[in-house]
């Protein structure tokens, strides 16, 4: 139960972790990778008509003689969008999912972001308004708790352009999938970058979509169409279809460098927590 | 075709379910699966090979129908209509002639291998017993269909050292033991009298004829009269065709050791040769073989195993008011190498007349007066018509007691337990054989001179065919029998036991008065109660020597051989289900 006090008492920590982590206050506590004011040193900048004095850096203009700007990373409170797959080909790990995302809200929230919960599946439907302040953490965690998995196959390219219609302001979309779309996942990610969302992929895949345990003649049934197929599996079957899942995952790493999307994978064996203290180590919803 | 058990038929019913069941097993587990669109890549390359895919699931099952109709049809026992198998006796000829040397092997080894050859071409269908004939038949095997066990059964037979006794043959019609119909194979090299054999049986020859010499009569007697003086007969036969020169060595055994005493030079020529008698000067009695020096393909005919024997004479005492008659009767039988000799004292036979005697045997003509071999002793009968009751008797086997005038015979009544051989009409003993309390007596009831029979020729022979037959001598050894002979055991009765020692150290107790364990050639030793006789064995057979068995004609059909169609549909079922199961396999694990 995401609404369990033990529960919410392993989202707090995990809150706690990202302060010490991220080490913001209150507001403006989420890393940006935009440049702006802050009072984190992030870069410098050849100084330019209109820039502000106050970021004259004069030490290096007294040794080099030219006049150069110190960058602070941007401050600011942002949108999070948390974009949950539903589609029944989540069925095995949707409780690991929907923990997951319970998490990165929780933290969203205690930091004082905005934060909107949509599921994609068949189409895009919202399962937290946009919301803001610690005290809609137990709304988000109920509207998780009740989440279910829907049928139909998941169009994750039109569910990204549902989504741009609906929330335009950017922020930073998180998508926690399996990624296995048969429409492909490109065009959806490169959609969300174009409309300057930060895009974060949360891959969460386990044993029985990356290996093949069956042999001989079997019906293989879509779980997401109920589509089917009489096949026969030999150990070449099991090598291409694993082959093609490692593929897939290839391709997906491929896409979210060249957009500069985040991205962490994961099964659903280790414990949500660790997942997200590893992206929080890793500096946080960044590319 | 046919189908021996065709009720077997109903089991292709069991097809329905079996059908039913296949149908079920095939159809495919259901996978529930995330990446269907990945899988459906994969096997888009595959699509070509659909309708194999789907054809495999009917081939598939059409494979186990078959398997299964193999099943059935092998179940029901199907036979060709043509194929005419019966049962088999595998007769095997292991005769003397049957260890000739062809080559490398014996005629023997080539039957059982033959033999062999046919036991393990035999379906499971076709039953076969194996027998095996010389002397007698002896089945080695009852009648079943495993090779295995009819192929160990031909392993052990062994070669005899018997001529083949074709009358033996009809043995298998007596014994019958098999139902239906059966085939007799005889494999045999054909060197029997096929005349006396009896029909119905299929020849299958073996062996090539071959040249080979052999004796086949053999015989060696002292010449009574004579001083050590032995005639030796024997008589020679060879399959070579053309005459050929063969010394004959007579040796005779002195304890481990042989003499050779007298070389005969034999020109022998083809086929039964004229008998050759000789003489042999200062013999002495005992173990003599005569061989042929020669080395020819069967070596057990080249020697005969004789035994010379002279038996001390048996002495006889007259005790008759008229000797003279008596002791010349005797007389006739003295002299040397004589059977009976005439003595005063210490006499083991006593030749009375109108009186007893106390030896142990007695002779008596005429009875008179009290004694134990006669009671109720009376007057003279007239007209006596005699009647002969044991025609056989060794005592009266010589002469006809029916022609002798019994004048002066008495009313008598014989001893309890006597045989009487020759009575009067009116049951009155004539002459009859009496024992009573280790005493012999042969009891003849005649007045000699009243009836003259001193000047009737039967006289001398009644009298010596009693000595005999007191003294146990009627039935006396030959110098060598063939092996499989009934010999008649000296001196011996029902009850009594004698230790056979033979050839090969072997020995055995024989209880009785004959004894026809003689299948080994050699010398025996019969012993008793410090009594020894030696009797020797040899093969001495025309048609065991005679090899040259050309023109016996192989008269054996076609013997079916091969799987019957039972097996080829269980063979059938067989590759079928594995070819079935590899593909299965597949199905099931990939």
């Amino acid at each position: 139960m995401l609404t369990d006090p033990e529960f919410i008492r392993r989202l707090d920590s995990l809150y706690l972790l990202a302060r010490k982590v991220l080490g913001g206050t209150l507001q403006a506590d989420r890393k940006s990778t935009r440049k702006g004011t802050g009072i984190t040193f992030a870069d410098y900048s050849e100084y330019y008509y209109g820039a502000d004095f106050r970021a004259i850096d004069w030490r290096v203009y007294a040794r080099f003689e030219s006049l150069m700007i110190k960058l602070f990373e941007l401050e600011e409170d942002a949108t999070i969008y948390l974009l949950v797959d539903c589609s029944r080909s989540m069925e095995s790990k949707f409780l690991y999912t929907r923990q997951l995302a319970a998490a990165l809200g929780y933290i969203a929230l205690n930091c004082l972001d905005r934060l909107a919960v949509y599921q994609i599946g068949e189409t895009l439907q919202p399962l937290l308004n946009v919301c803001r302040g610690r005290g809609k953490v137990l709304e988000l965690l109920r509207s998780l708790e009740n989440a279910e998995t829907i049928a139909g196959d998941t169009q994750f390219n039109s569910c990204c352009r549902l989504f741009q219609a609906r929330r335009s302001r950017r922020g930073v979309v998180v998508v926690l999938s399996d990624f296995l779309f048969p429409d492909g996942f490109d065009e959806g990610l490169k959609f969300l970058r174009f409309n300057r969302h930060d895009v974060y992929c949360l891959q969460i895949q386990n044993e029985d979509d990356t290996r093949c345990m069956w042999k001989g003649d079997v019906e293989l049934a879509c779980v997401e169409t109920d589509a089917r197929q009489r096949v026969t599996i030999s150990p070449r079957e099991v090598r291409l279809y694993e082959q093609a899942v490692v593929e897939w995952n290839e391709n997906l790493r491929q896409a979210c460098a060249r957009q500069g999307i985040g991205l962490a994978s994961t099964s659903t064996e280790p414990s949500f927590e660790s997942v997200i203290q590893d992206i929080l180590r890793r500096g946080g919803l960044v590319a | 075709m046919t189908f021996a058990s065709p009720i077997f038929f109903w089991s292709f019913l069991a097809l329905a379910p079996l059908i039913a069941i296949y149908l079920l097993k095939v159809r495919p587990r259901r996978k529930p699966t995330t990446a269907f669109f990945l899988w459906e890549k994969i096997f888009q390359e595959k699509r070509a090979s659909s309708l194999m895919h789907r054809l495999r699931d009917l081939l598939s099952l059409l494979m186990m129908a078959l398997a299964f109709c193999a099943v059935c049809l092998a179940l029901a026992q199907p036979r060709w209509t043509n194929d005419n198998r019966k049962d088999l006796l595998l007769i095997i000829d292991n005769s003397a002639s049957m260890s000739a040397q062809e080559g490398l092997s014996t005629r023997l080894e080539q039957a059982k291998s033959r033999a062999a050859q046919i036991a393990q071409g035999l379906d499971g269908t076709q039953r076969a017993a194996v027998a095996t004939v010389a002397r007698d038949l002896r089945y080695v095997s009852h009648l079943t269909d495993n090779p295995r066990e009819l192929v160990a059964a031909i392993e052990a037979i062994q070669p005899s050292d018997e001529a083949l006794q074709p009358q033996s043959l009809p043995l298998v019609d007596e014994n019958r033991q098999f139902t239906g119909d059966y085939r007799l194979l005889l494999l045999s090299d054909g060197c029997f009298d096929r005349d006396a054999a009896p029909t119905g049986f299929e020849l299958i020859k073996i062996g090539q004829p071959q040249k080979n010499i052999g004796l086949v009569a053999a015989d060696l007697q002292y010449v009574p009269g004579g001083q050590l003086q032995m005639s030796c007969y024997f008589q020679v036969a060879s399959s070579f065709t053309e005459g050929v020169d063969v010394d004959l060595l007579l040796s005779r055994e002195n304890g481990d050791t042989t003499q050779l005493v007298k070389v005969i030079p034999l020109s022998i020529e083809p086929g039964i040769n004229e008998p050759v008698v000789l003489a042999i000067e200062n013999a002495e009695p005992g173990r003599w073989i005569a061989k042929l020096d020669i080395e020819d393909p069967l070596s057990d005919d080249n020697t005969a195993y004789l035994c010379a024997r002279r038996p001390p004479p048996i002495p006889i005492s007259v005790e008759s008011d008229d000797q003279f008659f008596f002791q010349q009767c005797v007389l006739a039988f003295s002299g040397d190498a004589g059977l009976l000799s005439l003595v005063e004292e210490s006499p083991k036979l006593v030749l009375a007349k109108a009186q007893s005697s106390d030896a142990e045997q007695t002779i008596v003509f005429q009875p008179a007066g009290n004694s134990t071999w006669w009671s109720e002793l009376s007057d003279e009968i007239d007209d006596v018509v005699p009647r002969v009751l044991i025609e056989d008797h060794p005592l009266i086997r010589h002469f006809d007691p029916a022609s002798i005038v019994y004048l002066g015979a008495r009313r008598l009544q014989a001893p309890p337990g006597a045989q009487i051989l020759v009575a009067s009409d009116d049951d009155v003993p004539l002459i009859y054989v009496a024992n009573q309390s280790g005493k012999q007596a042969v009891v003849v009831n005649i007045d000699p001179i009243a009836a003259e029979l001193y000047f009737s020729a039967w006289f001398p022979v009644l009298v010596h065919s009693a000595a005999l037959h007191l003294a146990g001598r009627e039935d006396p050894l030959l110098a060598t029998y063939t092996a499989g002979t009934l010999v008649q055991i000296p001196e011996a009765e029902e009850a009594t036991t004698s230790q056979l020692n033979g050839p090969h150290d072997t020995k055995t107790e024989v209880v009785g008065t004959t004894f026809d364990g003689l299948d080994q050639l050699g010398f025996y030793q019969i012993k008793r109660e410090g009594s020894e006789w030696d009797i020797g064995c040899s093969l001495l057979a025309r048609q065991e020597t005679l090899l040259d068995n050309e023109q016996v004609p192989d008269t054996s059909e076609p013997i079916s051989r091969g799987s019957s169609p039972a097996q080829w549909l269980t063979i059938l079922a067989l590759v079928v289900v594995t070819a079935e199961s590899v593909l299965y396999h597949r199905r099931k694990v990939g």
